[in-house]
């Protein structure tokens, strides 16, 4: 999460936002948040459907498994990507999507 | 006006597959395949509420407007 707070400007310079997403409460993500310094929002989903479609939560486990997915502006997923966040490949594949949007 | 209404009807939508997850029994994992996105594939809309106190809506907060990149964490507190 971190490293996502230090790429937010090059995130922002992508037109893109950014946000973490775990089965937790709010007040525990809140607490977290702060805990991390983090700006940019944690989404909580304690049902877990987010999961479910994103292919973060696996038969019989309870919690998201470490996935990154990133979805265009014009709704179409076009990264998704199990274990810790690579933030390089983050950043490439939406420095090619800034240019998509550029040509459009 | 239509516009309004179709987006009534698809955060509707999102709601009933919500419920439906919920009422979903533990074993069902073929269901759970089905619902699964893959690249490529249009993402689905949803609401969830944020740890900033706000309801962030797929549909007003980013769709048309920003590329959204989500990292699923375990749970708070665990190296990501």
């Amino acid at each position: 999460m971190e490293g996502h707070q230090r790429n937010l400007y090059l995130y922002d310079r992508f037109n893109a936002r950014v946000a973490g997403v775990s089965r937790d409460q709010v007040a525990t993500l809140e607490f977290w948040a702060k805990d991390l310094g983090l700006t940019f929002p944690l989404f909580s989903n304690p049902i877990g459907h987010l999961g479910i479609w994103f292919g973060a939560l696996r038969q019989g486990y309870p919690m998201f498994n470490r996935t990154t997915v990133i979805i265009d502006k014009w709704g179409v997923i076009r990264y998704m990507r199990d274990g810790s966040p690579d933030y390089h490949e983050i950043l490439r594949v939406l420095k090619q999507l800034h240019g998509e949007e550029a040509g459009r | 006006m239509g516009n309004t209404r179709s987006k009534g009807l698809r955060r509707l939508g999102a709601a009933l597959i919500g419920a439906a997850l919920l009422a979903a029994p533990a074993g069902a994992a073929d269901e759970r395949a089905d619902m699964m996105k893959r690249v490529g594939e249009r993402a689905p809309i949803f609401q969830v509420v944020t740890s900033q106190g706000t309801l962030a809506d797929y549909d007003r907060d980013y769709y048309g407007k920003h590329h959204l990149v989500m990292t699923f964490v375990p749970a708070a507190f665990t190296p990501v």
